[in-house]
């Protein structure tokens, strides 16, 4: 397929991949886009109100809240890839052995699996990453341990269905070892849906680690984070209401970027979401 | 047969309760430093080693992991949960004194969700691809992408602060100190059940008996509350059990941003102050909550479903 032809056929996509790529620019560029320090403070101009000088304004200790919301970008972008990238790689690895052995690992790995479940999300992790600590590293640990349960039995479910295909059984009578299974026969098959499905969480776990550091277990001080902002920002609500406004857009525009794309990027993989929507 | 099944799902369901009573206690255990340690900061005072050794043996410390383990499983099956490190009171009191608000809390959030989304849905199923389906699909995604943190602080900010028309904190529990804490709560799930609703809908209506209905000449308002609804409302049961686990989850943070006197806002506090009978408390009675919904919504699921009910009369 040409070039020109993909992208006018996902329009969608295309366009929502090129934000998320000024995303991630504005990540790497943000020294470049301003010329203010994220961290020093300046006491002169704390609380000053959006204006040609700060666009949004200063907050408590003179800071330039552009600017913070600028490098806030990588914070969360890092973190999040970094989450998915545990939470992905931990939970299908286990789900696929789960699935690929069966037996006893299996019912080790998924009652665990269960249990975890059995939590509401947030509530494990709130304990969690306050228990261990509050900090970057632990926020994110915290999530990954309660998120591994959902990609563990997807790709056990997804190991499960093309388990007993002819062509696995046909690789195995002509001998093939299980790593080379694995790794030749059943990861390719079942990437592609674990791929889309991490697309369609960036938001998700983005969202949550912003929840975690509003809360107090993420990001300390004085590292420019949008959830910790908004909960510094929330004692000066009344006087100064653009503290708590702009990290606040922020976080919600870029989850909503990045939920579009991955729902663009599920049709691709999976047209049947655009079956009815064809039909009719 | 059905009878055989419930007994199973309850033996599964204390299986997977003693894996949450193992897991709760083991988070004491992911702690830098040990209980007694954290008892004496939480309290505020810097022990003497004869001071901290002598709690060690009181709270039975010095005995291996799984005496202590069932030592604490049979205190909590006989209701004892520990007192707080912070203030001595019973964990359990302190609990029991939140539970209530907390479900007000979240079943009121979960009807003002019923109440808006199941129209919703349904306006949106049928007219699909029409304007008011694209509407109600942009506004679904902004409610999913919205923060419920941030969300809380602005409805704060207009509605209590600027326009003075609710009160800022809920200090009580009145129905108009509710209202901002539900609405924020409702939003997100809102959005989510919304589009599950559609989804449901859309599904129900492309199949063949709708067909056929038209085609015996049935009124399309007919086919839609007659035949349509009562089969897309089977499997809203069962999500509705899925979104109270998320909605327990948001109640934590808008408890905090709203001071709601519920388990959330304790067990926030009790996180920080690192009061490690409260937190475990705190986990365990949620995950119990979580757990009691999903069972009733198994149960009811199978109550409505005729398959279902077929199979257990035969």
């Amino acid at each position: 397929m040409k070039l020109t032809e993909f992208i006018r056929q996902q329009k969608k996509m295309v366009i929502f991949g090129v934000i998320v790529i000024i995303i991630a620019l504005t990540a790497v560029m943000a020294p470049q886009i301003t010329h203010y320090d994220p961290v020093k403070a300046s006491l002169k101009d704390a609380l000053q109100a959006p204006g040609s000088e700060h666009l949004f304004g200063t907050d408590t200790l003179g800071r330039d809240i552009f600017t913070r919301v600028i490098f806030g970008t990588r914070v969360s972008l890092t973190s999040t890839l970094l989450l998915l990238g545990i939470v992905l790689v931990t939970g299908s690895f286990l789900g696929i052995i789960a699935g690929f052995f069966g037996g006893f690992i299996d019912t080790i790995i998924m009652r665990i699996a269960d249990i975890m479940i059995a939590f509401p999300d947030m509530i494990l992790a709130i304990a969690i990453a306050g228990i261990l600590g509050p900090n970057l590293v632990n926020s994110i640990t915290a999530i990954a341990i309660v998120s591994w349960p959902r990609y563990a039995r997807l790709s056990r479910s997804l190991v499960l269905k093309i388990k007993n295909r002819d062509y696995i059984y046909a690789a195995y009578i002509t001998g093939s070892k299980n790593g080379y299974l694995l790794k030749e026969y059943f990861l390719p098959n079942i990437l592609p849906n674990l791929i889309v499905t991490a697309a369609t969480d960036v938001g998700t776990f983005m969202l949550s680690l912003a929840s975690l550091s509003f809360l107090g277990f993420g990001v300390q001080p004085p590292t420019p984070e949008w959830g910790y902002m908004l909960s510094e920002g929330r004692q000066y609500m009344q006087a100064a209401p653009w503290l708590m406004i702009f990290p606040g857009l922020a976080i919600f525009i870029v989850v909503s970027v990045f939920n579009l794309f991955g729902d663009s990027v599920r049709d691709l993989y999976n047209p049947k979401s655009n079956v009815n929507k064809i039909i009719k | 047969m059905t009878l055989k099944k419930f007994i199973n799902r309850i033996l599964q369901m204390l299986l997977v309760l003693l894996g949450i009573s193992f897991l709760t206690f083991m988070l004491t255990y992911l702690a830098p430093g040990d209980p007694a340690t954290a008892m004496f900061s939480a309290a505020g005072v810097t022990p003497k080693p004869e001071q901290l050794e002598a709690v060690r043996v009181s709270m039975g410390l010095d005995k291996p992991f799984f005496v202590q383990y069932m030592t604490w499983l049979t205190n909590c099956l006989h209701g004892d949960f520990g007192t707080s490190f912070s203030n001595k009171n019973l964990v359990l009191n302190q609990i029991m004194g939140r539970l209530g608000a907390t479900v007000k809390l979240s079943f009121l959030s979960m009807g003002i969700m019923l109440i808006i989304s199941i129209p919703l849905g349904v306006i949106s199923a049928v007219k699909e691809n029409k304007w008011c389906d694209n509407l109600i699909r942009v506004l679904n995604f902004m409610g999913i992408s919205m923060p419920g943190f941030w969300l809380g602080l602005l409805l704060q900010y207009v509605f209590a602060i600027n326009l003075k028309l609710l009160p800022v904190a809920s200090q009580g529990m009145g129905l108009n100190k509710m209202i901002l804490p539900s609405s924020t709560l409702a939003v997100a799930m809102t959005s989510k059940y919304t589009r599950q609703v559609r989804a449901a809908v859309l599904d129900e209506l492309s199949m063949d008996y709708v067909v056929g209905a038209k085609a015996r000449g049935l009124s399309n308002a007919q086919i839609l509350f007659l035949h349509v609804l009562p089969n897309a409302m089977l499997p809203l049961i069962t999500l509705l059990g899925i979104s109270f686990g998320s909605l327990l989850g948001g109640t934590a943070v808008v408890e905090m941003i709203f001071s709601y006197p519920g388990l959330g806002e304790l067990g926030i506090r009790a996180v920080r102050g690192r009061d490690y009978p409260l937190i475990q408390g705190f986990v365990l009675w949620i995950a119990l909550i979580y757990m009691v919904i999903n069972l009733i919504v198994d149960i009811s699921y199978s109550l409505f479903d005729p398959r279902v009910r077929e199979k257990r009369q035969s």
